[in-house]
């Protein structure tokens, strides 16, 4: 079909074009002498291309035809204008500038035949000269360096095309007005000039790599925009040991982009990450290009540094086979240089893995002050992660439902979040009770169970932990590993998370201790070789401290409020007797719970049943099948499916 | 995206003396253009079959075999990795590569995209 061969000579020529577009724009600035006008001449030689190649053909060096064509047009401009500057001088005027037309003529004439790697680099660093915003120098870069559209460019921005589109004629009238002239900048302004291209180049690439709003970890395009344009600039100029610290850099990082996000996109932090997953080839440019960088000698950049860091990610096959002391000494030098707060915060982490979490938060603590890092979500991350790691789980949850709150990224929060829930859970070992509380205290009420008389909530209690041992009991061998239904635990965690749980009812309810005063007592394994042992010990105990003489008139001290015992004791009632039916269903044992049981669980928890589901812990009800006992009603309000 | 172009050559159709010191130069200016431009991550060519090995596992029966492969007329003489915005600008670069060859060779490329993670 003559439409789609149309369509596909269009799309070759497109692709010519993305090849070429950066040199043939460059040319051409060379004689015009301006980046507005190169741009408009090179796209003039892009749609004669497309007028008369799908006639003609595609000429055998189609770079060379474009560039011809732009430089033609080009030659032709300032022959123009040299003789309208004529014929004004011929009526009797003068251009206020001495003659210039005469001098770009000449020019036009010396550079036609320039050396187009000279060109390119005169193009990048005027793009990227610091007179412009740095949003405007990104756009620059990429339209006029990385043969993007304007849309594409919009797209990856998460901007509207006429926000890119007006950036872009600023940018070049601010180049225009400022007079930057269209060369490579040498003496002592030049080490500041490469910094501002490298700067591009790198946030090019970090805007791809953690997009940073929305819902997409990353848009790989951006990173692939940007190692292209630093292989480029590394091409260009062979000597700069920091151009190829930063290739070296971004190919370090864009070879673990699959292994970054889990299955549903959730960000995998980089110990955590699938190493199998990490790009070999990409990781062998990287090592090659840092020991481009290494060869040429002198004390090393912030790119080579931040680089060698990478390559001793890339070296291990595990965080724990990683070089974390020279990581840390890596991170010090970069910080003698670039003297960054984000910097010291690496070394605290590096630090940490090396010498362990308490030196690690040390230097954080350190930083806790620093005005360039409020707001800044990974300082109260990297906090909770250490504080976490050193037992301390109700700070740690804290820290991580603060940094939940300060990222702009979707996915990022929500592994905080879960984070801090799992420090929660950590923290408390009642993670129901907690939750239960805490509805509770929303609410303003308490369940319906409290409220029946105490000889019938102790005997309801009883039942529940009678209820959830004949299943302990029934575990087989080859079962504690099996896993539970609608949870990641296994039998052994289950088990586990009830015995914890039965653990902190003597010290609350018979000693009036508070949370914080348990602290982190019940932390971890608490079954060792003998998990029933465990569970008849740790039941008995809060079997007994229940049936004390006055303890369900005692007020509990739980974290978020104080309590009843009566209203604690029903939930833990209700809490054994679906963890009960939790372990039966995974281990295969009877799955009915004792006569009364489950009305008296299903009264207690109905009213702050919605309550439940809204904190994220529980899944949603489930709808019962129609006339259910209260067995199920109880299994479905919550998220359970009997 | 990333591409593999695999190189083919029938071995018939090699002209006399394999590649001239023309046509390395040529390639060898066209390999730096493409690793300048960003584009090239990867090249190697490929030594004779003579010397190559193939190994084959066949339900459960593995044999080997050393090369030359008489059976086949055809090889891979070659490969290239490069990164390209779309799979045009993969066509357009191999069509460069196959145009440094002079009239007397005949071989095909075949370019096929590398599976990378849906990310």
């Amino acid at each position: 079909m003559a439409v789609s061969s149309d369509d596909d000579a269009r799309r070759a020529i497109e692709a010519v074009w993305q090849i070429e577009s950066a040199r043939v724009i460059a040319g051409v600035a060379r004689i015009v002498r301006d980046l507005g006008i190169a741009e408009e001449l090179a796209q003039d030689a892009l749609v004669a291309a497309l007028e008369q190649w799908p006639e003609s053909g595609v000429p055998d060096n189609p770079g060379a035809w474009l560039m011809a064509t732009a430089k033609h047009r080009a030659i032709d401009l300032v022959r123009r204008k040299e003789r309208y500057a004529r014929k004004l001088e011929e009526l009797g005027h003068r251009l206020e500038v001495e003659d210039p037309s005469e001098q770009d003529f000449a020019a036009a004439e010396a550079a036609a035949d320039g050396d187009i790697e000279d060109d390119l680099l005169r193009l990048v660093f005027t793009a990227c000269h610091p007179v412009l915003a740095t949003e405007a120098r990104v756009a620059l870069a990429l339209r006029l360096l990385g043969g993007l559209t304007t849309a594409e460019i919009a797209r990856a921005f998460l901007v509207a095309e006429a926000t890119v589109a007006q950036r872009i004629v600023r940018a070049k009238k601010t180049l225009a007005n400022a007079g930057v002239p269209f060369e490579v900048p040498q003496g002592p302004q030049r080490g500041e000039r490469l910094a501002s291209v490298l700067e591009v180049i790198y946030l090019i690439f970090n805007e791809g790599y953690s997009a940073t709003a929305g819902d997409d970890m990353m848009r790989p395009a951006l990173c692939e925009d940007a190692l292209r344009l630093g292989r480029v600039l590394a091409g260009l100029m062979p000597q700069e040991p920091e151009v190829h610290g930063l290739v070296a850099l971004l190919e370090l990082q864009a070879s673990r982009l699959a292994a970054r996000t889990g299955p549903s996109g959730e960000p995998v932090l980089l110990v955590d990450q699938d190493r199998r997953h990490w790009d070999r080839l990409l990781i062998r440019r990287g090592f090659a290009a840092l020991a481009r960088a290494d060869a040429l000698g002198g004390p090393p950049g912030p790119y080579v540094l931040q680089a060698a860091v990478a390559a001793c990610h890339a070296r291990a096959f595990g965080a724990d086979e990683t070089d974390w002391p020279r990581i840390a000494q890596l991170y010090e030098a970069l910080s003698r240089q670039v003297a960054s707060p984000v910097v010291e915060l690496n070394r605290a982490v590096a630090v940490a893995m090396a010498y362990g979490p308490d030196e690690g938060l040390k230097l954080v603590d350190e930083l806790a002050g620093e005005p360039a890092l409020r707001g800044y979500h990974l300082l109260p991350s990297v906090r909770g992660d250490l504080l976490e790691r050193l037992g301390r789980h109700t700070e740690a949850q804290a820290e991580f439902e603060r940094a939940a709150a300060l990222t702009r990224n979707e996915r990022e929060r929500a592994l905080l979040l879960g984070r801090a829930e799992r420090a929660a859970e950590a923290a408390f070992g009642g993670l129901m009770v907690i939750i239960l509380v805490r509805a509770a205290r929303v609410r303003g009420e308490y369940g319906d169970m409290a409220a029946n008389n105490k000889t019938e909530i102790l005997r309801m209690h009883g039942l529940a932990l009678d209820f959830f041992s004949a299943g302990v009991h029934a575990v087989r061998n080859d079962q504690w590993d099996a896993p539970t239904p609608d949870t990641a635990w296994s039998v052994r965690d289950l088990v586990n998370h009830l015995v914890v749980e039965q653990l902190w009812v003597p010290p609350l309810v018979r000693d009036g201790k508070t949370i914080a005063q348990v602290g982190d007592a019940f932390e971890g394994d608490q079954l060792g070789d003998d998990p029933v042992g465990a569970w008849d010990r740790a039941s008995e105990e809060a079997r007994a401290a229940f049936r004390e003489a006055g303890a369900l008139d005692r007020i509990v001290h739980l974290s978020y409020a104080d309590t009843p015992g009566a209203a604690y004791c029903a939930q833990m009632t209700t809490d054994a007797a679906v963890h009960g039916w939790d372990l039966a269903r995974a281990i295969g044992t009877d799955e009915r719970m004792p006569d009364g049981l489950a009305t008296a669980a299903l009264r207690e928890v109905k009213p702050y049943a919605s309550e439940l589901h809204k904190s994220g812990l529980f899944a949603p009800p489930v709808p019962p099948p129609p006339e259910a006992d209260d067995q199920t009603k109880l299994l479905c309000l919550l998220g359970r499916k009997p | 995206m990333r591409f593999m172009s695999l190189i083919r050559i029938n071995e018939d159709n090699v002209p006399e003396g394999g590649p001239s010191p023309e046509l390395m130069e040529e390639m060898g200016k066209l390999i730096e253009e493409m690793t300048k431009a960003g584009v090239m991550l990867d090249t190697g060519g490929l030594r004779p079959t003579s010397e190559g090995t193939r190994l084959r596992w066949n339900h459960g029966e593995l044999t080997v075999t050393d090369g030359p492969f008489t059976e086949t007329k055809e090889f891979i003489g070659g490969y290239a990795i490069v990164q390209a915005k779309s799979k045009e600008e993969a066509i357009e670069w191999t069509k460069r590569f196959l145009k440094v060859h002079g009239d007397e060779w005949d071989l095909t490329c075949e370019l096929r995209q590398v599976e990378e993670a849906e990310l």
